[in-house]
């Protein structure tokens, strides 16, 4: 009845055992040859006897007492079953006559096994009862006698014979086979009851049906069984169901709810057939224990003398609580179980010292043989030796690992433990770890020692050719079992099979079976069974790749989760993602970034870029050293370091808080050095731009301004800081408090005049561009902001101001613009795409308010941009073409008049400037016309092109030679106006004779080319000459651009020849009636302006190219310089000397700046 | 070992850098490609000793790139098993020590050391001991190569002091 006797017994079908589960026999009883009614009585007294034995397992726990109970009655049964035997040939014996009934029982049931049953037994008795009784002799002598008869009785067995040929296929088989059972025996019933209750449960049934077996009504269920095998699960046999919910009813743990089922006949056999375990344990061998907290646990057989009980010794590593005791007390107080409990002391092996110190000397006392006895169990050489019982232990696919079994050995590690065992224990999978090629070592048999490449691999045998010794070469049959692999120190295998499965790394020790290698990946040492490894391919060994995934590179765990694959497990990814966590993914869970590390730039603390290779260090905590492997979003960055140990080198770092191991080589990057590439990004990239709207709004802040709306309406400030989009904060001028107001309800105003105006960045923009020009012009970068308040276009009043918007876009507005007619019109301004005026209007028009900030800029290198100033400043259409107009207009205006083209190219501060050593070449281009005439020659000057950084060069260097390449482009020798534009800008070759000077070239009245160079186009290049010779002359003897005029109102003017060159208009306005007379600057009309006599207020719009300045003629007048570094100053005249005139400093100056009269123009109104 | 071998390495050419300069962009670009790579097939490349031709650029369709096979001789270094080599220590740890040989990493194990020979993890800096002789940062150490793994594009070696004439090496 006990688990351990129907496991071990083979068939619990069999005779012994089956009563012991049957509550009531069946029909299966009279099939016992002679039924005997003691012996039925026997019966069923010991099914009494059976009940009373069960109802002591019921009172009684104790397992081993109910085996023995269990054994008894086994053995009783045995004895009886003997007797049995003895019997029958006593009662054949005797019912001679009763032989007879057979037959007739015979013929009753003539398809019925007895039938040959008793034939074989009648057959039988004949040959075995010779020294019977002289009446049997006699018998048999009768018999004899009958031989004649032989062929009657051969043909009747034949006859037999022939009728049980349908049985007897196989003979042996035919009883087991009717044994089974069929559709009309009882069938088998399936109960689901309470997991672990079984026992007590079928022990519930068993009595409940024998005590109702003489009641009224008898429980019809024939026998109750249960297997261990299937738990939770009773089986009742039975014709009905009825009957087993009779059976079952009213029995607690019983899931009667889940149904009966009836197990279906095909399946009753196989559910009561047992499996034959071949329990064969020797010592040494390696086993894992079942049960309680050792679980799982290796543990080696030492003993093996009670194999025959069920019991074997065993050794395994003890899991010994040593917390304090108090703690373990607490936890005894807590009902938490006895020693261990739900929790799982760590292996250790067992020392007395600490065992004592923790629960006392009384609780461990010394055994024999140096061994202690603690806590009930014994303890030799810290091992725990215990009696086990086989069920207890798993001795199949125990596989113990090198770690496991090392433990046993001690920590001495490989040396002491006998490697043979655990070799045995791994033995039977050996051959399967074989492939041809292999280097195998024969270690044992009579080759032992040979060594051999692997051949052909059959089940057990292999075939090895031999290397070295007298065989050398030979093919040899050795058993697969008998072979390890062989490695040499320093080959690079790979492991195939253990927890350490796809780790490769060289071989840095063998000793027998065990191979040390070292990982690639981390620096760790593994010891692997040489059987788990094999030889890893030369070449990419290292790189262990999943699929498409490879080591280091970039995966997505979620879409805002980046991590980088550490090492490849299996089938799983080992990743550390961009918070410095170490997870394991499977590679369907994450996104693979290919190719990011090819791309992915990011900057250090120190603003350098890094790139994937790069060796980078911690700037803050552990200062860890390590090679970029991979960067996301420019933020997170990992690297790798094979000295540190975790996450196989791999550490995640923020860019901003890593910094280059090694300084940036300048000339590392090629592509720092290609001018065209640079040309893409001025201002060193786009994205270094501010955005247009603060940068917008940075640009009002030292502005006097007065506020219009709200509490503080009328008090008047400077902005000091811009908040937001459209807030400022005011320092007010009344009570030194600073307020936040929205720029809306804020106004300009001048300090001088009075008067207010809007602070509209977009359109004052444009007014503010002229004035930033003439104001911070001449200070450069420093004085920048100043420029901007000292408006000197405020203090002309309100009709100036908006002048100095409107036609700044009229006028490029109504224009044919020279550039356009040129072939330029489709031409995308530079200065758009660059990224200023295109990308950003506000940016544009601010940028011109700000001028002198970008003068700074532009001017690093060759210190002073005038030419940027003037562009700015003087060019209203740039900011009208910020400000949405056409952008060639800005192009135009730029390239057609700016001296410090060169300078004022926003890169070329900035980088080094291809153009500079091309300056004394004819063939200098200017960037813009580059794009033109692409006949030009090489605009690239010698190799130190590259190096020379100074864009100032170009700006100071005496250009007359660009005559010669502006000589090229078509658009500069057309007659637009815009050619012209040059022509009142006395200053411009004073400041930088620059392409500008160039474009101006066909300015009438100037000499005659001094470089004489044959252009193209065959238009004199008279500018050229002029620009040198304005260059020698320094400051004295400017000249101004035809259309000075377009950019000042409120001067005066006085009308002479036009000063256009190729002007279609007639050289004298109106035949000369204005000639010579002075009129004041009204306003503007396109190309027109209006001025207003001076005499009779007559208003007369005049052609800008007749219009020329009227010098100051006296001390004290309030002038205007039209042209060279101060243009758009305003100043007053102190006195004159030589054309020159002295003016009184203005705020920012040291002296007052000395003035060519040519340059300065009065103011009209004051 | 080092060898002087011819190889070649193709530069793909921006088209902004086509001009007269090209072939100065060309010569630099394959200084700085390959000194100092390593191929897992001719080992580390040490230095270009030649160029030997720099080929005609083909511009590459769509690109606009121009493509150059340049053939330089340079001089490679490739280990080989059983090579005796001298190298220097760069880390020492329990489980054998890192020398650098020139641009190879080489490790020994502490199995491939005189069994004399003991890690000391309390000195400082960590070093391998023996009656006469001390193993540690810095240290120059003559070794053989027992077994190079060769990937793609690296090449590391491990090393053993194990035999005569092995190991430190005493000025």
């Amino acid at each position: 009845m006990s688990d351990d006797e129907r496991s071990s017994s083979p068939d619990i079908k069999s005779d012994d055992e089956a009563p012991s589960h049957t509550a009531v026999r069946g029909k299966k009883r009279p099939r016992i040859a002679d039924p005997d009614e003691e012996d039925d009585e026997e019966q069923q007294d010991q099914g009494g006897n059976q009940d009373d034995d069960d109802e002591d397992d019921e009172d009684d726990d104790d397992e081993d007492e109910d085996d023995d109970d269990d054994d008894d009655d086994g053995d009783r049964r045995r004895k009886r079953s003997k007797h049995h035997k003895k019997k029958r040939p006593a009662n054949r014996f005797l019912d001679v006559e009763a032989v007879v009934d057979d037959d007739e029982e015979e013929e009753d049931e003539d398809d019925n096994y007895e039938d040959v049953r008793e034939f074989i037994e009648e057959g039988a008795p004949e040959a075995g009862e010779g020294e019977q009784g002289h009446h049997r002799r006699l018998h048999r002598e009768m018999r004899r006698e009958e031989e004649p008869n032989i062929e009657e009785i051969l043909a009747g067995i034949k006859e037999r014979h022939a009728r049980q040929a349908k049985y007897n296929a196989d003979s042996d088989q035919v009883p087991q086979r009717l044994l089974m059972p069929g559709v009309d025996d009882p069938s088998l019933w399936q109960v689901r009851v309470k997991t672990g209750r079984e026992r007590a449960i079928t022990a519930s049934i068993f009595r409940k049906v024998f005590h109702s077996t003489y009641s009224g009504n008898p429980i019809e269920v024939m026998s109750v069984f249960y297997r261990d095998s299937l738990p939770g699960l009773i089986y009742l046999e039975a014709r009905q169901s009825a009957a087993v919910h009779a059976a079952v009813a009213g029995i607690v743990g019983v899931y009667l709810s889940r149904g009966v089922q009836l197990v279906p006949i095909e399946e009753m056999a196989p559910l009561l057939r047992i499996k034959k375990k071949e329990i064969n344990l020797t010592p040494g061998m390696w086993v894992r224990l079942k049960r309680g907290k050792y679980t799982g646990d290796l543990a080696q057989v030492i003993d093996v003398d009670q194999l025959t009980s069920g019991v074997v010794g065993v050794k395994f590593i003890p899991r010994i609580d040593l917390t304090p005791r108090e703690k373990k007390q607490e936890r005894l107080a807590n009902g938490k179980g006895s020693l261990g409990g739900t929790f799982r002391p760590t292996q250790r092996l067992f020392n007395y010292e600490d065992v004592r110190k923790i629960y006392g000397r009384g609780q461990v006392r010394p055994g024999a043989q140096g061994a202690y006895v603690f806590d009930g169990d014994e303890y030799l050489d810290g091992f725990c030796v215990k009696d086990l019982k086989i069920n207890l232990l798993t001795t199949e696919d125990v596989q113990p690992t090198l770690e496991e079994v090392s433990r046993f050995a001690g920590d001495d590690g490989a040396g002491k433990f006998d490697l043979s065992t655990i070799a045995d224990a791994n033995r039977h999978v050996s051959s399967a770890f074989l492939t041809v090629g292999d280097q195998v070592e024969v270690y044992e048999g009579e080759l032992a020692g040979m060594y051999g490449t692997v051949e052909t691999i059959a089940s057990d045998t292999i075939s090895i050719k031999a290397i070295g010794g007298e065989i050398h070469g030979q093919m040899v049959e050795v058993p697969a079992r008998s072979v390890r692999k062989k490695f040499d120190i320093g080959e690079h295998v790979k492991i195939i099979t253990g927890k350490n499965t796809d780790v490769s790394g060289m071989i840095v020790d063998v000793k027998g079976d065990v191979v040390t290698l070292m990982s690639d990946q981390g620096q760790q040492e593994i010891k692997v069974f040489s059987k788990d490894v094999r030889k890893a391919a030369d070449i990419a060994g290292g790189s262990q790749t999943l699929g498409l995934y490879d080591v280091h590179e970039l995966v997505m765990l979620d879409p805002t989760t980046a991590a980088v694959i550490v090492k490849v497990e299996g089938n799983q990814l080992r990743v550390l993602d961009q918070n410095g966590i170490s997870r394991v993914v499977k590679p369907t869970e994450v996104t693979l970034r290919r190719d990011n590390a090819r791309y992915a730039v990011a900057t250090d603390s120190a603003g350098n870029d890094m790139k994937v290779g790069d060796a980078m260090k911690e700037v803050e905590g552990e200062s860890r050293r390590g090679e970029v492997i991979n960067i996301s979003r420019s933020l997170f960055v990992w690297l790798h370091n094979r000295d540190h140990g975790e996450n196989y080198g791999v550490f995640v770092a923020r860019a901003s808080a890593l910094v280059s191991v090694t300084p940036k080589s300048a000339t590392a990057d090629l592509t720092k050095m290609n001018p065209a590439l640079n040309q893409q990004l001025p201002y060193g990239g786009a994205s270094l731009m501010p955005p247009p709207q603060a940068a917008g709004n940075r640009k009002i802040i030292n502005t006097y301004v007065v506020v219009t709306k709200g509490t503080y309406k009328g008090l008047q400030g400077v902005i000091k800081d811009v908040v937001g989009a459209n807030e400022a904060r005011v320092e007010l001028a009344t009570n030194n408090k600073t307020i936040t107001i929205a720029t809306a309800s804020l106004k300009r105003k001048d300090t001088k005049t009075g008067a207010t105006y809007p602070l509209d960045t977009g359109g004052m923009g444009a007014g503010a561009g002229g004035g930033g020009g003439y104001g911070g012009g001449p200070r450069g970068g420093a004085g920048g902001g100043g420029g901007y308040d000292v408006n000197p276009y405020g203090n002309m009043g309100p009709p100036a101001n908006g002048g100095g918007r409107t036609p700044a876009g009229g006028r490029f507005g109504q224009t044919p613009n020279p550039y356009a007619m040129g072939g330029y019109g489709k031409t995308p301004n530079p200065y758009a795409g660059g990224g200023a005026g295109g990308k950003t209007p506000g940016w544009g028009a601010n940028a011109g308010g700000k001028t002198p900030g970008w003068a700074g800029a532009g001017a690093n290198a060759g210190g002073k941009t005038p030419g940027w100033a003037g562009s700015g400043g003087k060019t209203p259409g740039w900011a009208g073409a910020s400000g949405g107009k056409t952008p060639m207009a800005g192009y135009g205006g730029d390239g057609g008049r700016t001296p410090g083209w060169g300078g004022a190219r926003p890169d070329g501060g900035k980088t080094p400037n291809p153009y500079a050593n091309s300056a004394p070449t004819p063939g200098y281009n200017d960037p813009g016309t580059s794009r033109g005439p692409m006949s030009a020659p090489t605009p690239y000057g010698g190799p130190s092109a590259y190096s020379a950084p100074t864009p100032g060069a170009a700006l100071s260097a005496p250009t007359p030679a660009p005559a010669g390449g502006f000589s090229a482009p078509t658009p500069y020798s057309a007659p637009t106006p815009g050619m012209a534009l040059s022509a009142p800008t006395p200053g411009i070759a004073l400041s930088a004779p620059t392409p500008g000077g160039a474009l101006s070239a066909p300015t009438p009245g100037v000499g005659p080319t001094p470089f004489g160079a044959p252009t193209p186009f065959g238009a004199p290049t008279p500018y050229g000459g002029h620009a040198a010779a304005s260059m020698s002359h320094g400051g004295s003897q400017g000249h101004l651009q035809w259309d000075w005029a377009l950019d000042f109102r409120n001067v005066i003017v006085t009308v002479g020849p036009s000063q256009r060159a190729n002007s279609r208009n007639p050289r004298h306005f109106q035949r000369g009636f204005y000639d010579g007379k002075q009129l004041g600057i009204e306003a503007l009309a396109g190309e027109m302006v209006q001025c207003r006599s001076m005499e009779d207020q007559h208003q007369v719009d005049i052609p800008a190219e007749y219009l020329l300045p009227v010098a100051p003629d006296r001390e004290g007048q309030v002038v205007i310089v039209i042209g060279g570094e101060h243009k758009g100053q305003q100043r007053t005249t102190q006195y004159k000397s030589d054309n020159q005139w002295m003016t009184e400093p203005e705020a920012g100056d040291i002296v007052g700046a000395v003035l060519d009269e040519n340059q300065l123009a009065r103011i009209w109104r004051e | 070992m080092f060898f002087l071998r011819q190889l070649t390495h193709t530069i793909l050419l921006h088209p902004s850098y086509f001009g007269a300069q090209l072939e100065d962009y060309l010569r630099q670009k394959l200084y700085e490609d390959v000194e100092g790579t390593c191929s897992g097939k001719y080992g580390y490349i040490i230095s270009v000793v030649t160029i030997n031709d720099i080929g005609e650029g083909k511009i590459m369709p769509g690109t606009g790139q121009a493509r150059f096979k340049c053939s330089y001789t340079a001089i490679v270094m490739k280990p080989f098993k059983g090579e005796v080599v001298d190298g220097k220590v760069v880390n020492v740890n329990k489980m054998g020590f890192f020398a650098m040989v020139g641009p190879l990493q080489v490790f020994v194990s502490s199995h491939l050391v005189h069994a004399d020979m003991k890690f000391d993890p309390n000195a400082s800096p960590q070093c391998y001991r023996s009656n006469d002789e001390v193993i540690q940062r810095d240290t120059c150490v003559r070794m053989e190569i027992v077994g190079c793994r060769i990937e793609a594009n690296d090449i590391f070696a491990i090393g053993t002091i194990k035999k005569d004439f092995m190991g430190q090496i005493q000025d």
